[in-house]
This record gives structure tokens, sequence and C-alpha cells, in this order.
């Protein structure tokens, strides 16, 4: 394995090319058993035969590897040791036709059409499948519970009904479509795809951002978080049936959104993030204007939410409803708070740290439970500290521009990799690009790709009535994953 | 329950006052884009910067035209004009019930007619909503969502989301519809009684957006149902998408 | 809440019994949209901002009725029978109930029973209507309904028994004849836990938190929503409003309980049963806005007790 250079990047012709047997020895090294490093993103690079490249982070040491091997059609599966990279080979399977022999569940990922659902025998268990449409306004998916009598025993998600086909759009980029396909790959999440997007052009073209970009990109990805956090927390509330947190923060939600568009104009964050810098400032009255505005919703936010904790009838649905154990989250990788609610003290803003997260840390918020109460308990903390260290930035915006001027091409035959922590978790984006400085391959990993596994892993056991509450404490994206 | 209770006092009055009042938007926000062809110099600038090919002006500078049904509001094309022939106003109210309606600069007129006296009779005070999420990327949901909450209070209206299609009066669409949710968006369809509408929301519904001509979706909702409402934006702003549906129920002022 | 209806009461019987019928019909909706707001998805009252159009629920009826309908390939006559059962079970039930002292439409001995079993016949066509599409939520709802219903007729049953049977009457307006004659020790505390009862089984039977949340669109979780998930158009306002004179039936069944401890002359009932039954749906808010639902586990103990507040009464009745 190499340690990827200064700028997260390394020349493609210095990607190590491992034998597969060496390249599947080092991956269960390193990141087998809790040894600490996880794989961020595992795809095929088809220019030159199937060559698997594996991106490789440690989060202790704050490094991001990269190692590679070529395959044929066919390889031993890394699954049944490496259980983290089940999806990732599946996505193998269905996109670049290799098939991971051994594999203990292969099926296609984004293709909703795929009809062989795991089940369960016997007279008395039932099946329930929900979706795409479902009764809520969500986005479309697929869910297959095995049942007996309301208690759930296995549940399969199938998703594949957003498939647009980003990833292939971007491959010959950047052109004008690539920064919009980036803020659209999660819609929420428009910031912490466009900042993911915005690092590896900066790193590939050679381009210093300037402190002030850095910090207004902070204070945007921040109040993404604020506002999903908040508006989860209600929604976890309206799961419930408790209205007043529900209703509170339902309308909370929107207020921080409408905070994003004081600085851009769009409440999910459009327009600002571009490579480069961002493509609006703010001045010393808008800064403080801001500051005052977020204060007093916060206090708003506090209340609300402190109801959840002082209602009883709350927390009876909370506790030790949707449990992942801590061992489960480490074997499946998870990422994000749905991670740190098992307990697990991993934050791509403290670990991997670019941009303003250099210089000013924001604590990391873990839970111990692991149930839906640590995840709620996990996006309050994030929250109130998100918010803390916008009114920081705030109060001491770096001076300067806005925007680094730089016509400069991206670097030829060379692979990135930048790791964003999203408000759903790691946004992991991964490019290689052609000797003409195009983009041959982007990888992008939204957070879902890894906790899809973990709700079904949650809901084992659970009652199928408390479904949608587990979700809701995941939030995951449809989009993200299905892109 | 003394807690929510005091609570729900502190929180105060919260509903956005639209359509009574008009709200108060973000002084960046960019609405309806002004077409001026007089500046315009046909150089083709714009053209080119346009993400989704939602503005041609190459030929001449009467020719200068804008599809709102593909604009994704990003801004490019004002930046790219030194004439000043583009700019982007602070108008929310977008929308029109004939697509021809969105392209801006013919001799069109954007307008959103009110349903005729017989479905009005019926909706005008009781409309029941199926949203259906078909590809795209999730925010107009989110701001489809938002009218539900105490924000802007969608049930003043007797408007409402139902949980089923056979509940429904209205399926509103958001995403380009991707191949994978075609069919499911035509059972939706189908599953509801009449008579019945189709609300598209947001560019990828109306054009496919930025995703037009991608093999994996069908470039918006038109491909796959007769819409009755389109509703421009990348997303478009809550108070936009509740304009769009007064409008249509002739409950604005 | 005021139907155009309720003066003329004032005179003959046969004008009491129509006009406490007729009131029901006008009024249910009315209280039904404080209450729920236009719809069961709607919001408690007290979390609401905007005050919604009080005639919301007749507004949804009229658009429902002039909808057309569809049915799925699968469903037989019986899918199609269960919204007029259950409207028609609804009916019989308000037209039996005394209002505000007035008798109902028609009233005989064990009257009572004829209603708890009316409930118990347009829940079961309704169960094997959502059967009958073949859909997994249906008969997920189904499943629910029946078991929640195990421990829910027996409180109704319960219930009556207090308020009927216990004190040696044969029919309700008997009862409450009777009830008019006595004491507030003799028969108050019967009356509370009766009313506590009934109140418990109003929650419950009228898919409210902390039971069934009507607000909820979550599929999984639902209980008497996810049975009508298919129906549309007509049958969806037969059902729609159906469950509008339920709730009103629970209402004013509870009025009708504490209204005889106050002697009071027949306008003043009247006026009365208006005041309690606003006072419940508000109560119903004020539970709906400061409490979670229950696991859906937990259900059966709540409904449980609301048998055992009845029992209690019975047995003091006894003591007493």
């Amino acid at each position: 394995m190499k340690l990827l250079e200064t700028g997260n990047k390394i020349s493609v012709a210095d990607i190590p090319d491992r034998s597969y047997n060496d390249f599947r020895a080092e991956l269960i090294d390193s990141c087998g058993g809790g040894k600490g490093a996880r794989i961020v993103s595992l795809f095929a690079l088809r220019e030159g035969g199937n060559r698997l490249i594996a991106a490789v982070a440690d989060d202790k040491a704050g490094t991001i590897s990269v190692t590679s091997t070529l395959v044929d059609s066919t390889y031993p599966s890394l699954t049944p040791a490496l259980p983290q990279v089940h999806l990732f080979e599946r996505e193998l399977f269905e996109a670049d036709g290799l098939r991971p022999e051994g594999h203990p569940w292969l099926k296609s990922v984004r293709n909703p059409f795929a009809t062989d659902f795991s089940r369960m025998g016997g007279d008395e268990s039932h099946e329930v499948a929900v979706g795409p449409v479902h009764a809520g306004v969500i986005e479309p998916g697929h869910f297959r519970f095995q049942c007996y009598g309301e208690n759930v025993e296995h549940l399969e998600i199938s998703l594949g009904y957003q498939h647009r086909g980003i990833e292939n759009a971007m491959v010959g980029g950047p052109d004008k479509r690539t920064v919009h396909l980036m803020e659209t790959a999660a819609g929420d999440t428009s910031i912490g795809h466009s900042l993911a997007y915005a690092r590896i052009f900066e790193s590939m073209a050679g381009v210093m951002v300037p402190a002030r970009a850095e910090a207004l990109r902070a204070i945007a990805l921040e109040l993404e978080r604020i506002a999903n956090h908040v508006g989860d927390l209600g929604a976890l509330a309206g799961d419930v049936g408790y209205l007043p947190t529900k209703s509170f923060c339902g309308r909370l939600r929107g207020d921080f959104l409408n905070i994003t568009a004081e600085l851009c104009g769009n409440r999910f964050g459009r327009n600002l993030v571009r490579p480069g810098g961002v493509a609006f400032d703010v001045s010393g009255d808008e800064a403080l204007a801001l500051a005052g505005r977020l204060k007093s919703l916060l206090a708003q936010a506090d209340e609300a939410v402190e109801l959840l904790w002082n209602t009883p009838s709350v927390l009876a649905r909370f506790e030790h409803t949707g449990i992942v154990s801590r061992q489960d989250a480490i074997d499946v990788g998870l990422v994000g708070p749905a991670a740190r609610a098992c307990g697990l003290d991993m934050d791509s803003r403290s670990d991997h740290p670019t941009g303003m997260y250099r210089y000013t840390a924001i604590p990391v918020s873990t839970s111990l439970s692991g149930d839906v109460y640590a995840r709620a308990m996990v996006r309050m903390l994030e929250y109130r500290r998100s918010a803390r260290f916008i009114l920081d930035t705030l109060a001491s915006l770096p001076a300067g521009k806005t925007t680094a001027e730089s016509k400069a091409p991206l670097a030829s035959a060379m692979l990135a990799v930048f790791l964003v922590e999203g408000w759903r978790g790691e946004i992991c984006h991964c490019a290689i690009t052609s000797a003409d400085g195009k983009f041959l391959r982007y990888k992008v990993t939204d957070p879902s790709f890894h906790n899809w596994f973990g709700l079904a892993l949650a809901l084992r056991g659970q009652q199928i009535s408390d479904f949608p509450l587990c979700n809701k404490s995941f939030n995951l994206s449809y989009c993200g994953f299905d892109l | 329950m003394m807690r929510a209770l005091n609570a729900r006092l502190r929180q105060g009055y919260r509903t956005n006052p639209f359509p009574a009042e008009d709200p108060v938007l973000s002084p960046r926000y960019a609405g309806l884009p002004q077409l001026d062809p007089g500046a315009c110099n046909a150089c083709g600038e714009c053209e080119k910067a346009c993400p989704t090919q939602a503005i041609s002006a190459h030929t001449a500078p009467s020719e200068l035209k804008l599809d709102l049904g593909r604009c994704i509001f990003c801004g490019e094309c004002e930046k790219a004009c030194d004439q000043g022939a583009i700019s982007f106003s602070k108008t929310f109210r977008m929308g029109a019930t004939e697509r021809e309606g969105l392209v801006l600069g013919k001799n069109t007129e954007m307008r959103i007619k009110r349903l005729n006296d017989e479905m009005l009779r019926c909706f005008g005070h009781a409309m029941k909503i199926r949203v259906v999420s078909a590809g795209g990327c999730g925010a107009c949901e989110a701001d489809v969502n938002v009218l539900e909450t105490i924000g802007f209070d969608l049930s003043r209206f007797g408007i409402g989301y139902a949980a089923s299609p056979r509940h429904a009066d209205a399926l509103l669409v958001t995403g380009p519809v991707s191949g994978n949710m075609e069919l499911a968006l035509k059972k939706t369809w189908e599953a509801m009684p009449d008579p019945k509408l189709v609300i598209a929301v947001g560019a990828c519904a109306i054009s496919g957006g930025i995703y037009r001509g991608m093999p994996e979706v069908r470039d918006g909702a038109d491909s796959t149902l007769p819409v009755n409402l389109y509703i421009p934006g990348c997303p478009p702003h809550p108070i936009s998408i509740l304009n769009g549906l007064l409008g249509l129920l002739n409950r604005l002022p | 809440m005021c139907s155009p209806f309720w003066w003329r009461s004032s005179g003959g019987s046969d004008y009491e019994r129509y006009a406490s019928f007729l009131n029901s019909l006008c009024d249910c909706g009315t209280i039904r949209s404080p209450v729920c707001g236009h719809h069961p998805k709607d919001e408690g009252f007290l979390f609401r901002e905007e005050r919604i159009s009080l005639f919301q629920t007749y507004r949804d009826l009229f658009k429902l009725l002039h909808k057309g309908i569809v049915y799925s390939k699968s469903v037989s006559w019986l899918f199609k029978l269960a919204p007029l059962a259950s409207l028609a079970a609804s009916l019989i039930a308000c037209a039996w109930l005394p209002f505000g002292g007035m008798t109902g439409l028609f009233s005989f001995t064990g009257g009572f029973l004829l209603i708890a079993y009316l409930f118990g016949a347009a829940r079961f066509v309704t169960m094997l209507a959502s059967l009958d599409t073949a859909s997994a939520f249906e008969g997920m709802g189904a499943n629910r309904e029946a078991l929640f219903a195990v421990f829910a007729e027996p409180a109704l049953l319960l219930g009556f028994g207090a308020v009927i049977v216990a004190p040696g009457n044969s029919s309700l307006a008997n009862a409450i004849s009777v009830a008019q004659n006595t004491t507030f020790s003799d028969y108050g505390v019967v009356a509370a836990l009766a009313a506590v009862s009934f109140f418990i089984l109003a929650l419950a039977e009228n898919s409210r938190i902390p039971v069934d949340d009507p607000t909820t669109h979550l599929e999984l979780t639902m209980i008497h929503e996810a049975m009508i998930l298919d129906n549309s158009g007509p049958d969806l306002a037969f059902i729609e409003f159906a469950s509008s004179l339920k709730l009103w039936f629970f209402y004013v069944l509870i009025a009708d309980i504490i209204l005889p401890l106050f002697h009071v002359g027949l306008v003043a009932r009247i006026c009365g049963t208006f005041l309690i039954v606003f006072v419940l749906a508000a109560l119903t808010g004020i539970v709906e806005s400061s409490m979670a639902r229950l696991r859906l586990m937990k259900v059966p103990q709540f409904i449980g007790s609301a048998a055992a507040f009845a029992f209690i009464a019975i047995l003091l009745k006894g003591i007493l």
C-alpha cells in the first residue's frame, strides 16, 4: 500500500500493482479484525484490464493509502474476511461485471427489478414488501421484511430507483455540468458533495484556496449539518407521534436553511462552493446579522429538542430501539453519526482534516448504546458543537479573497481521494484523470452507501412498527446511494 | 406536559403570512430571470455557460430565449453576459399550466390558469396530493415536505398529502423520472381515481434538468404523464410551490 | 358545533328524536375539524397555528363524493360492502344515542348490546375487506385491529355494564332518566370511572395518539389507516364520515353519562352536551399534543386499562 502524497493525490503510475493475494492480504492486514483502518473506496478501472483500486483510510494516523491489483472477470471475494466491502463487491459485479467468488449475497445494487430476496421459510412467517412509493413524502426505495408476527427477523433493502448515472456523467469532465451534478448527488448534502468535488479539483489543479473561502465553506457545511440534524430530531419526534418537537423542529429546519439562503440565495447551498473558493462573500454586517439570527434560532432549537429528553413517553420509544452493536458497526464499516452512536470515535473533520478544520477542532460526539436514543443524542451534541464552531468562525473571519483565480488544467494521470464529513457521515470522492487531464473515473461514496446495511442490522429482532423510527434515526439518502 | 405548553407559548406564531402578504426572501435569492433583448448582442456566451441548455441566444438578439423549465437558477448566464441582458429578479411567482409558457422571451405568457369550475368546486377547498419522487436529488421533496410544517401550514388551505394514491386528487412529481421509477410512477397514476391532476415540481420533473439527456432518465414527467401544472426551480422555493398550488385552485388574492 | 337543528328539540318528542340524530350528522364533522384538522392525518390543534375551517370535513366529503372509484383487480364484493357497512353501523349507533337528555331515534331494552355488536360487525367487515385487497399492509392493519379489538370490545361492554346494567337499568335512556334522580355521591364515582373508560376507548377506537397516530404517513405503523389505503372516492367518504360519527358517538356518550348528575333543564342539558363534547375534544388535543405514541405492543395494556376502569366502576356500583 502506498500513502497518498501531499494534496491527497498520487500519480497513477505510483499506485502499487500487487498480485491479487498480496492485495487481499494487505487489505485484511490493515482493515480486518478492527485494526483501525477502513476501506473508503473500492472500484475498478477498466483501462488496460480490470484494475481493482482500493483506498484505505487510517483514522488514527490520519492517512489515506491506495493499492491495486489486476483481476480477471472473477476473483475470490474479500467479503467473507472483510464484510465492509460487501456492497463495493456487489457494485463491481453489477457495473463492471467482475464476479467475486464466494460472496455470500451477490446481487445487483441499483437494479430494483432484481427479484431474488432472501426469504424466511415456515408457515407462520410472513413477508411485508414496502415501496418504492411510500405513504409519506420520501424518496423511493424497496424494503422486504421477513416477519414473525410483529417481529422483524430480517430486512433486505433494495434501492436503485433514483439511479441517474451521475458517475458515468462525470467521466470526461470537468465541464460546465460537473459541479451541478455534484451538488445534486444528494440534494440535502449539496455542500458536502460539492466541497468534496472542489477539493479533488483544487488538489489536481494545484489551486490554493484563500483562507476566507475555507472559513465560509466550513460555515456552510456546518449549517447544513445543523439544519438536517434539527430537522431529523423533529422528524424522530413525529415518528413517535410527539407533536411539539415535531412542529417546532420542522419549522426551525427551514429557518436554518434560510440562513444558508442568506449566504448564497439557495436554501440548500447550491451555487456556493465552487472549485477555487466560494461564489459569495459576506460583509462584516452580514456576518453579525447571521450570528445573531443563528443564536436566536439555536435557543429555540434547544428548547424544542430538550422536550424530547423530558418526555418519558418519547424516551420509552427511543431507548433500546434499533440497536447496532459496536462490533457490527466496525465490521460493516458504518460511518458518521450512526457509527459514533455505537461508540466509535471517528469523524473525518478531526481524523482527516482539510481546510478550516485543520485550525479549529470540533469535539467528536459519541454515545455508547447504539440505539435510536444514542443516534438522537449524537445528533443533538453535533448540532450544538457545529453552532459554536460557526459562531466562533463568524466572529473571526479571515480577511482576503473568496476565490482563487486559476485556470490551470487538472494534472494528468493522477488519482486523488478526499474525505468530507457531511452531516450523514463521511463522503468519499475519488477521481482518476486521464493523460489529457480529464476524469477517467470518478467514484462517489455517500455515507449512505456504508450505512444502509446498518439499518438492516438495527431492525433485526425489532417490531416492524418501529421501522420508521429506526429509519429516521439513520435518515439515509436514497439518491446519494443510487447516484 | 407543562413544558410542552410553555414551549408552545414561547415559540410563538410562525406561519408564513403568504398569500396575504409577500414573504421576505434572502436578498441573494435568485428568482424569475429578466431578459433584456435590447441589450443582447447575440454573442452566445450565456448559451455556452448554461449547464442545461436552457438559454438560446446565438442567432439574433430578438431570439434571446430562456426556458425556465430547464433553468437550474445557477446564475452562470448572468455572470457570462457582459451586456447585462440577463438578470435574476426577486420574483418568486413562477409556474405555468402550459409548458410553452415557461419559455421566456417568446411571445408567450407564463400563467397559472385556474382549474375549470367543475374541478374547482371539488378541489377548491379540499385537495389531497400524492407525492412521488421519481429520480432526482431529494431537494424538491424536502421543499414539498416543508409546506406541511407550521412554517407554511398547507392544511389551512384544505390541501394535504395523501398516504395512498387512492386517496389522492393530484400527483406531484419530482425528479427527472429515472428509468427505474417509470413503471412505479405510471402505476401510481393509474391507481388514482378520476378526476386527477399532475403537478411537475422542479427543473428535473419538467425537463430532466441537469440530468437531461442522460441515458438512465426520461427527461421529465411529460414523458410519462399529462402534466397540468409546472413549477420551475432547482429546487423551487416552497413559496413558489405554494403559489402554484393556490393559483391552480384560484385561492390567490 | 352548532347545527341548525338543535333548537327544534324543544318541541315534541318526535322532534326530539330526529333532532338528536340530525345533530349528530351535522356536528360530527365540525368537532372533528378542530380536533383532527380537516383530515385524521393532521396534527392536534394545540400545535397548529392557523385554525382550519370548521367545515373542512364536509368539504372533503363533498369532494370525495364527486370522485371516481378505483378498485384493484383482486377485490371482491366484500371490499365494496365494507364502507357502507361501517357507515350503517355508525349511523344506527348515533340514531340510538340519547342527546342532552333527549331520547335517541329508537331505544329498546338491551339496545346497547346491539350497538356494541354493530361496531363489532363493522370492524369485522372492514377487516375482511382489507384482507380482500391482498396487500401486505392492509393485512398487517387488519391483524393489529383484530388484536386491539380483543381488548376494546370487552371494555366497551363493561363500560355499558357499569352505567346501565349494574344500576339495574335496561337501556341507556332508561339509565339516564334514573340517574337524573340520583345524587352525586351515589352515581358520581361510577360515572367518572365509566367516562374515563369511554375516553380511553374513544382514543383507541378513533385512531388517536397514544394508540394510533392519525397524522402518520408511515405505512408500517398505521393501524386503522392501513386498512383503508385501498379505498377511494365515495367509499372513502363513507368511511371518513363513519369515523367522524364514531368520534361524535363516544364524546356524546360520555356527555350522556356525566350530565344527569347535574339536575338541569333540557336547554341547559343540550348546551352542556356541546360543552362536554368541546372539552373532550380539547382534552384529546392536549393528550395528542403532549405525549408520544405507545410502542405498538404496549397498546393492548393501554386499552386493557379502559376495561379495568369499567370493571372498577361495576364493583363500586355493587358496593355503593
